[in-house]
Formats: structure tokens, sequence, C-alpha cells
């Protein structure tokens, strides 16, 4: 199937840094791909981007965003200009952020935030809008949802407020939705309330989902696919089982083995937990592989280029000329030994 | 003995005209040498908590006993004393350290007011510091913004043994770091805690942090602690429909889109609800429950839940 | 004579926060990913190239240039504007140091023919005035009360503000009701009219003067700093030194203070400014110091020859323009280079 959105060696530039480089990533219709890394590695830039929301001082110094559009006709969002620009925002694409009360209009309801995404849209009435909100409220799950549509934002809780600024984001029925970091700033019982909701509204909808986040948890639990990003690159690009199951890239084994997880056996009693040495600034001014610095099995032709993504299986890419290497070595003697 | 004992602790401030209970009756003990996880969503007091034990805050009513010591009303000399033997370290690695002073600034200062160092001395020992937390002497000269997130976390513990305490208030230590850096600082605390011999109360809101972390668990729900048990039993054998909620609601790999084990929203320590507190969210409640405030009630192998369905004897 | 000098530990100025964000590759872009993350998520710290494992960190944290204060520095100096108010306010402070060698005679005294124009006689490059006093001496003995009085008046106000602010901000509660009372007592008299009732009960003397100035202004830096100790008092390292058992004074001056300065010290250029315009004011009207030459007595005793011999007021009147915008183009830049927002941050 083609892919809803397909992006195509993307670089996002500031005037002296390149924090997101040659990115490539797609997402298809119904399918939700996370995309996982830590602070400093480009996530939130990269949905920013598609958006076509980056700060003044960043520019997208090349590569593609091809959307596919409602009518099936392919567009460059990179290259549109500010109209075609808003069409597309909150109809098309729309994105939940981190923190919900910083996102809301303090001075007014949540209901008058909700209607007036609907009216600049969907070009209703006052009264159908208002309406439409409240529908909207009820479909996100907020309970009593026309009382609840003359509440303020500081009236709401996070998790309430979260799911108004879902509401938002869906009253369009958008193609794709962008949700970064949707429940960093939630607790725990919250955040599975809001995840839950998430998948629900995707499969409903059939949007595509890129869920931007930092907690494998979430990834292993609600991502079809998942890609790694690792100081402005993607090192790792897999379905959840494989990345899960088998992940190649150091990074992602790292990452995997330094997580305590509730299912696993590990105590400190019994053993320290894996760590990756160091931190994503030994990446700074790096010439090969950004994470070769705290790599463990780092050689030297890692510091020489930037390694590129192999496809190792269908469907998995690693950015790691010695783990690939040596994947296609076990290949081959399988082979042989088979 | 134990080594820190709370005993029926209230506490609260005042917001809009009101005083809210954010600790509401809190019994744990802390022994030698042992790690406590305090686990609880935003708004179960367990910061708070940590501020009386810490005494930045008075209690309303009950007592905090160090080492036999009732720290409660202490002022002057004797609260500088307890000061020593109890530290804390934040969860904010930005926030914690003072941008103005120099880390041999930082480190220094707490060895002269405690007079505990000769002058010309003092140096070298925040060198040490440094170096048993895995940082260069160099950093002495540096001031904080020239670190990292882990690096600056680094800096708050070293900041905190400087006084050779005992008792080590962990308040959500790795919550604002990468999960690269978080094991790191895990790990950290580990060997800190085996070479010096220290107890932690370890308080966090990440299940699988505490779950590896902790020898014993509490869990806080509103102000109150409503189970406690060692790590294995509470993670095996949940009591507390809330507890079970909690561990349910971590996303885990290996279950795929399960849907939320609670309904409803977080309670706020403004608007307690009667009976039991957990009642409106709970899937077990009764109208036993909306009607009486369970006590915790001790199960035996160290388990204990203040829950009226909860089984009266705890498997093991 | 102080000049600039007289603000408390400037050299502490600069906010080591605010530099680093700025001047380095990759701060931008972690601005930007900041502005998304409301959480306090670890940094990217593009100048720390030392991973943070315990091993392999040693040489690569001691090779990091020491920022901080030096950055702030410089970005005030690569602001034109606040370089041109330096400029400008050198010179001032040049001449009212040089004064008493370059006129060792008492400006009040007759030095020559009453008004003579600027330029007419080279021995008075600036003229003289209806009394024969030689305006040019006059001006540079100026410079020296007025500098005077705007340094005494501010170091004074500073001190008062910052006592009363600190100690409402830290302790709060019955002590912070009463001493915010008192600030808003004394913010609700008009500062002029309290300062010439002031001056008129004292007998008018520098000293004098420069204290009911002081008394003027000082309750615009206590509510200053009253703010920010109860904005800072609430930090996590504030809690810490509480926890290590240190007393209320070092967490006060040590802990808190350093950090509630940058945005007094811009107030305190303002301060001089104003306090200087006060000065000039009293002394226009005939409420300074009788003993001393200064900037406003100077435009006051002109206003008679205002027809006839405009200079005697507008040389002095340009004097004090051109002091007090130096001050306000160096409380700009001060701003500029001390203030913790700028750079990626937030």
């Amino acid at each position: 199937m083609a892919p809803l959105i397909d992006v195509r060696d993307l670089s996002i530039a500031f005037p002296r840094a390149t924090p997101v480089r040659g990115l490539s990533l797609t997402v298809a219709a119904g399918e939700t791909v996370a995309l996982v890394g830590e602070s400093g590695s480009g996530k939130s830039l990269t949905a920013l981007a598609l958006m076509r929301l980056l700060p003044d001082a960043a520019r997208i110094a090349s590569g593609e965003i091809l959307f596919r559009g409602r009518d099936g006709a392919v567009t460059d969002l990179a290259g549109l200009d500010d109209r075609a620009l808003r069409r597309v925002r909150g109809r098309d694409i729309a994105m939940v952020f981190q923190e919900p009360m910083t996102s809301l209009n303090p001075v007014l309801s949540v209901g008058q935030q909700v209607a007036e995404v609907v009216r600049l849209h969907e070009g209703l009435s006052r009264r159908a809008a208002f309406a439409r909100a409240v529908e909207l409220l009820d479909l996100v799950r907020i309970p009593e949802p026309r009382r609840r549509a003359g509440d303020y934002p500081h009236e709401l809780s996070g998790g309430m407020r979260q799911r108004v600024m879902i509401a938002i984001a869906v009253a369009c029925a958008p193609r794709l939705l962008i949700a970064d970091e949707p429940t960093t700033a939630l607790d725990v019982t919250i955040q599975a309330q809001v995840l839950d909701l998430l998948d629900a509204l995707r499969r409903d909808l059939s949007m595509g989902l890129l869920l931007i986040t930092h907690d494998l948890g979430v990834v292993a639990e609600w991502a079809d696919r998942v890609a790694v990003m690792y100081a402005g690159r993607k090192v790792e690009d897999a379905p959840f089982e494989t990345l899960f199951g088998a992940p190649l890239h150091p990074y992602t084994r790292g990452l995997l083995a330094a997580s305590p997880r509730l299912d696993a056996g590990q105590h400190y009693s019994a053993g320290a937990l894996a760590e990756i040495a160091g931190s994503i600034a030994s990446a700074a001014g790096e010439e090969g592989c950004a994470f070769a610095p705290r790599c463990p099995n780092a050689r030297a032709l890692c510091r020489a280029a930037v390694p590129a993504l192999d496809a190792v299986a269908p469907g998995h890419l690693v950015a790691c000329p010695v783990t690939t290497s040596e994947a296609q070595r076990e290949a081959r003697h399988a082979l042989a030994v088979g | 003995m134990p080594l820190l004992s709370v005993e029926n602790l209230h506490a609260g401030y005042e917001s809009g005209g009101r005083v809210l209970r954010a600790v509401d009756g809190v019994s744990f003990d802390v022994a030698p040498g042992e790690t406590v996880g305090l686990v609880g969503e935003s708004g179960c007091g367990k910061s708070s908590l940590a501020k009386v034990i810490m005494r930045l805050v008075s209690p309303a009513s009950g007592r905090v006993v160090f080492d036999g010591v009732d720290v409660g009303g202490l002022e002057g000399a004797p609260l500088k004393a307890y000061r020593r033997q109890a530290q804390i370290v934040f969860q904010d690695p930005f926030a914690s350290l003072n941008p103005r002073q120099s880390i041999a600034d930082i480190l220094t200062a707490p060895l002269a007011v405690h007079r505990l160092v000769p002058r010309r001395e003092r140096l070298a020992a925040a060198g040490d510091a440094l170096e048993r937390v895995g940082l260069p002497r160099e950093a002495l000269q540096r001031y904080p913004h020239e670190f990292s997130g882990g690096q600056r976390q680094r800096l708050g513990i070293a900041r905190a043994l400087i006084l050779a305490p005992r008792l080590v208030i962990c308040d959500e230590p790795v919550s604002a770091l990468d999960l690269s850096v978080q094991a790191q600082i895990l790990n950290l605390l580990a060997r800190l805690k085996a070479e010096l011999g220290l107890s932690y109360l370890f308080i966090s809101h990440d299940l699988s942090v505490v779950r590896y972390f902790a020898d014993r668990v509490l869990v806080m729900y509103l102000g109150r602690i409503v189970e406690t048990g060692s790590w294995q039993s509470i993670f095996a054998r949940p009591l507390h429909p809330y507890t079970r909620a909690l561990i349910e609601a971590v996303p885990t790999p290996g279950r795929r889109r399960h849907a939320a084990p609670l309904s409803g929203d977080l309670p706020s320590a403004r608007n307690v609800p009667p009976g039991c507190r957990f009642h409106p969210r709970c899937p077990l409640a009764t109208p036993l429950c909306t009607q009486s405030d369970p006590a915790l009630r001790p199960l035996g192998a160290g388990r204990a839940v203040a829950c009226h369905h909860a089984p009266e004897e705890a498997l093991h | 004579m102080h000049g600039t000098g007289t603000l408390p530990s400037g050299g502490h100025a600069a906010n080591p926060r605010a530099s680093d964000a700025e001047d380095r590759a990759a701060a931008a872009a972690l601005g930007a990913e900041r502005a998304q993350a409301a959480q306090p998520e670890p940094d990217f710290w593009p100048n720390v190239h030392a991973p943070d494992a315990a091993r392999t960190v040693t040489a690569d944290v001691a090779r990091l240039a020491p920022v901080g204060r030096r950055h702030a520095l410089l970005v005030f100096l690569s602001n034109p504007t606040a370089v041109a108010g330096l400029l400008i306010l050198a010179v001032v402070v040049g001449a009212a140091l040089a004064a008493p060698v370059l006129f060792p005679d008492d400006p009040l005294e007759m030095a020559g023919r009453p008004l003579q124009w600027p330029g007419q006689n080279p021995r008075f490059p600036l003229g003289t005035d209806a009394l024969g006093r030689d305006v040019l001496a006059g001006l540079v003995h100026g410079a020296r009360v007025s500098l005077l009085v705007g340094a005494c008046a501010t170091l004074a106000g500073l001190l008062a503000g910052i006592l009363v602010g600190a100690t409402a901000g830290y302790f709060g509660g019955v002590v912070d009701d009463v001493l915010s009372k008192l600030i808003e007592i004394f913010q609700t008299v008009p500062g002029f009219i309290l300062l010439i009732v002031l001056v008129a009960i004292a007998q008018p003397s520098v000293p004098a003067i420069a204290l009911a100035i002081a008394a003027v202004s000082w309750p615009q830096v206590a509510r200053l700093v009253r703010a920010q100790f109860r904005a800072i008092k609430e930090k996590d390292f504030v809690a810490a030194a509480r926890a290590l058992g240190f007393g209320h004074g070092r967490i006060i001056f040590r802990e808190i203070l350093p950090n509630a300065l940058p945005p007094v010290i811009v107030l305190a250029s303002v301060t001089v400014a104003t306090a200087i315009l006060m000065e000039s004011a009293l002394s226009f009207m005939g409420l300074g110091d009788p003993n001393v030459v200064s900037w406003g007595s100077m435009i006051g005793t002109g206003r008679d020859l205002l027809r006839t011999a405009w200079f005697l007021s507008a040389i002095p009147g340009v004097a004090i323009v051109l002091t007090v915008l130096s001050l306000n183009l160096i409380g700009d830049g001060l701003n500029e280079a001390l203030n913790p927002r700028r750079g990626g941050e937030g």
C-alpha cells in the first residue's frame, strides 16, 4: 500500500548546526509508527518539520515530505507556500503536543476552542460548531461533555486537557496524527487511558499515527513499526516484534538492556543494569557514526564515514556496518549448515 | 532498631485559604542499609513526605524518629546535627545546583558550615567526593551549566554525600534523565549504597525503576500508604486494587494494546472522597467502601494493605 | 569619587545559563526541542564532549572553555549602543576626576569678564556667566557633584532596598506583610514631593541630598529584590542548602542574592540616571548645596538670561542629557547581556 506520508532524505538546518540529517520515514494509513530517541536526537524537530512549524531559525535544508491527500494526489509539503499549508494543517495532518496546558488558550472555554477549529475548517455555523464540539469531547471520552465544554483549561486535569487537545486534533478527521510525547507529562494510569484513546481513534478514523516518544514501553505496546533516532539520524527501523525481539543496532540494544522492566527479573541486589557509557553530547562534531564514541563495538571504519542504512531483512534497516556484516555472516553460516 | 521511623505523620500546606492534607497519617520504617521505594502518582503526597522527613516543612502532627530521636521539633544545633545524617537528592538536575557557584563552592560549603574538615583539606575532600561519583577532580573549577543532565545529577549526589549521611532521600532522581543515562545513575546509587552502607528512601512514579531498585515498596495514594511489602511480593502479587492497576498501567513489551486498567481522573487532596479514598476509581468498590475508611492492615510476611476486600492472609 | 564603581559585585553579573545557550552550534536546535518539552529534560550540551561515564571523562572535561561572566561581557561589548554609553560615561567620569587638576581654582569665584560667549575668549572655551565664572570649570566640577550624588544615592538605595526586599522575600509571612506595607507607604507618596520635603527639613548638603534621593529610590529596588527572592527561594538548590544545614544569612547572601542581582544591576544603572536628574532638579529649584557648583544650579542661575545668553542653561543641560542617556544605554546593554532568556531557551 502506498504510504500516507513519505519523508525522503530530510535534513533540518540551523545557521550553525544540522540537527536532523538525511531522515527517511513512511507512515501508512491505519499504521502506528513510533519515532524513538532521547533528547537531542532530533525527533521533535522532525515532527515540527512535517507540520512545517519549524522555529524561525530552522529550515528544511534538503529532502521531500510527500503527502498523499484524500484525492490520492501527492504533494511535497516541503515546497508548499503558507496558504496551501494552512489548508493541510489541522485538516489533513494534525498534531498533539506534550504539554496540554501551554497549548490551550487560558481565556477561552474548551468547547469554544474545539468549536473554533471546526468552524475554521468546515465552515459550520456557530451553533452547529458548538454542537459538533460537544460530540468531539464525547468522542475523546470526556464525561459529561456538554457541561465540560463550558470549562476553562485551568479547571481541567492534565489528562482531561490532553483529551481536549486530541479532540481539537481529530476535529476534521485528519489522515495523519502526529503525537509528540503525548503522555510524558501524565501519570501512568492516565497515560494508559490516553494511549488507549489515541489507538481507538486511529482505528476508527483509519488515521496514520506518528508517535514520538522516548518511552520504550509505550512503543512496545502501541507501535506497529519503530524508527530509532540518534543524534539526528535514523539508526534502525523495524517492525516492533523485530525491534524488541532481535534488535541489531548497538544503540537500540543498549537502550533495551539499560531500561529496567516490570516483567524482567532484574534487581539491583543481583547485579548492575547494562549501561551505555557517556551521553549523546559526545556525538557533536563526530565525522563517522555519531554513536561510535559510546559504542562497545566501534571500529576504525565506524569513525571514517557515516554508516548507510542497510536492509538486513525485509522492513528491517540498520545503520551499523559492524552488525550488518556479522548478521550476514551468520545468515551465510546458517545457510551453509542448513 | 530502624534508622528512620515515621509514625502517624500528618502534614499539609495552605492553598486558597484551605489546608490541604498532603500527608495524611503515614507510618513506616527504614532499616539501616535498606532501600525503601515509595511509589505513587502526582499529588499523592510523596514529595511532601520527603520534605517533612528532611524538615524542610514541619509536620502538623505525628513523629519522624531518626536513630531514636524525634526530629519533628528540633531547632538549632540538634537540627543541624540531624542534617548531617539525612540528605536529599532532587529530581531536576537543572534547578538543584546554584548556577552562580563553582562546583568547588557547592561541595566545600557544607564542610565549612558543619566544620567537618580543616579549611586547607576541604578542596581535596570535595575532589574525593567528585571521584566517588565518577567525575574528575578538574570539575571543581567548573560551573553547573557546563555539565550534562546526567553529570549534574552526579554532582547532586556528590553534594548529598559530602557530609557522610546515613540516610539519603532520593526524590525522583532519574525521572528527568534520558534512558541511557538513567541506568548509569541507578548503578551509581547502588554502588554508593554498597560502599558506604547507605539507606535510601527512593521516591519515584516509575514502577519499573522502583521494582529494580527497592528492597521494600510503599504504595501511596492521596496522602496515605495503601500497600507495603517486599519488592518480590508486591510485584508478584499486588493485593490492593490500586497497586494492581498501577502495575497493569505500565506499558510492557509482550502485551499489545490492552485497555487502560483504571478509568477516572487522579483525585486531588483538595477533595478527599469519604470512606476509602480509592473507591470512586476502584473496580471492587462496595457500599462498605463508600462509608468506612480501611486501615493499613498487616497480613504477615511484611505485607500490609488498606483495603476491605484484600485477602486475610498474604500468600507467600 | 566612585564613578561607575558603585554597583555591588558587578563582576558577578554574568549569568552562566544565559551565556552558554547562545553561541553554540546546536543550542538553537535544543531550544526548539525544549520549546515542546515542558518537562525538564536533560540537556544537549554540545560544549560538553565528555560522556558522563565514570572512567573516560577526565581529559574531556578539563578541555572545556570557562564561559559565563566572560561571555556576558562579550555580549555587552559587542553591543554598539552600550559601548557608546560606556564611552560617554567614561568621558564624564574622566572630567570629574581631573577637575581639581584642570581647574584648581574654585569654580564659584569670578574668573574673568562676565557673559563672554563660547569661543569669544580662548581662556574660556565655553564662555563665562553673569558673575564672570568659567562655564567649563563649572561643568567639570559639576560633574563631580552629579556623579557623586548619583552614585552615593544609588548605593544607599540599593543597600536599603536589597536588605528590606531580601528579608521580606526570604522570610515571607508576617515579616513580609509588614515590610511590604512599608514599601507601599513610600511608594504612595509622590517621589519628588517627598524629596523636596526631606531636603527642606535637613540642611541642603551633598550627603543629605544623596540620602534623601536614596530614601525615594529604595522602594523600587526592594520590590524587585523581594520578587526575585520569592521566586528563587522555591528552587531546589535553596532547599538543598537548607537541607545541608546552612544558616539564613548564608542562604540569603551566598545562595539567593547572586542569582537575584542581574536585574537589580540593570535597575541600578537607571537609578543613577534618575538620581542625577533629581539632584539637578533640586539645584535648579535652589534646594541644592549652595557651596558647590552643580549642573542643576548652573541651569538655575542661567535661567534669567535665557533670551540673551541661552548657552548658560544649554551647556549643562546637554551634559545632563548625555550622562543620563549614557547610563540608560549601559542599562539596556546590561539587560541584554545578563538576561537569562536570551539564547535558545524556552
